[in-house]
């Protein structure tokens, strides 16, 4: 079985649509039951300091694999039966 | 929005206290970030040490650093909507009620009320060397209405908050009672 690389994306992309969900879900929450303050500001300007960080490293340790490349899974098995009993 | 929104304050409403839990019990939320961030770091270290060859195919440096890129992001908003529930846990004490905020979870919200008239008796506690150490506590208000019992939970300096309440539901006993004889 072989598949191109940047299909393994597909999943992370899922999730980075459920995690931006959540972001949407705790921003909402913030700005419709709570009045604006320093701490709330605060804490999501470090929150989304540490998004861009992480992801920025993301990006910087993805860029180098070529995502074209063919994987390839059990291409080196061989299915032998037992018979050195 | 407002908070006078949020509890839908009335005209001749005027709020006397707004209280979170004390910032030190947000404490072990951050404890925990960093050790799961020590997790994440003590994996990739154990992992580049005991199989090496994992860091040189690049499908499987593609899956480890998309991984380890979705772990760090878990753990970020793990702390973000740690935070999220404490900054939205509050109570409302107005000069006419008290007002409980519960911010349970991201989908779990409980906003309950009771008037100052009806509280039969409030007790404060303050258990434990961190809770004697930073002053806080927790408030338990007992009322005649029909939820018996609130909670104001790990709230700073709550002896002080008892003593209020106490005054306050005095007070608007008094303006109530007044109200009743001046109807007669």
């Amino acid at each position: 079985m072989s598949f191109p690389l940047f299909l393994v994306l597909i999943p992370f992309a899922l999730f980075f649509i459920i995690y931006f969900l959540f972001i949407i879900m705790d921003l909402f929450h913030l700005v419709h039951f709570a009045e604006v303050h320093f701490a709330a500001f605060f804490t999501t300007f470090l929150f989304f300091a540490g998004i861009t960080y992480i992801l920025f490293w993301s990006w910087t340790l993805l860029l180098p694999i070529d995502w074209q490349e063919t994987v390839s899974l059990l291409q080196n098995t061989n299915f032998t039966s037992p018979n050195s009993f | 929005m407002l908070y006078k929104q949020v509890i839908k304050q009335k005209s001749y409403e005027k709020i006397v206290h707004l209280l979170r839990r004390h910032p030190i019990t947000f404490v072990p939320k951050i404890m925990l970030f960093f050790i799961l961030t020590g997790v994440g770091y003590e994996v990739f270290f154990l992992l580049n040490s005991l199989f090496p060859q994992l860091f040189l195919e690049n499908i499987t440096l593609a899956v480890l650093i998309l991984l380890g890129t979705a772990y760090a992001l878990s753990i970020v908003l793990f702390l973000y909507t740690a935070f999220v529930n404490y900054f939205l846990d509050m109570w409302f004490v107005t000069n006419d009620r008290v007002v409980d905020v519960l911010q349970a979870g991201l989908f779990h919200r409980t906003i309950s009320e009771t008037d100052l008239y009806r509280i039969q008796d409030v007790t404060s506690s303050s258990i434990g060397i961190f809770a004697t150490i930073f002053n806080y506590g927790n408030v338990y208000i007992q009322t005649a209405a029909s939820q018996e019992r609130f909670t104001f939970y790990n709230v700073h300096n709550p002896h002080k908050i008892r003593e209020e309440l106490v005054h306050l539901a005095e007070e608007d006993r008094k303006y109530h009672t007044s109200q009743a004889t001046q109807m007669e």
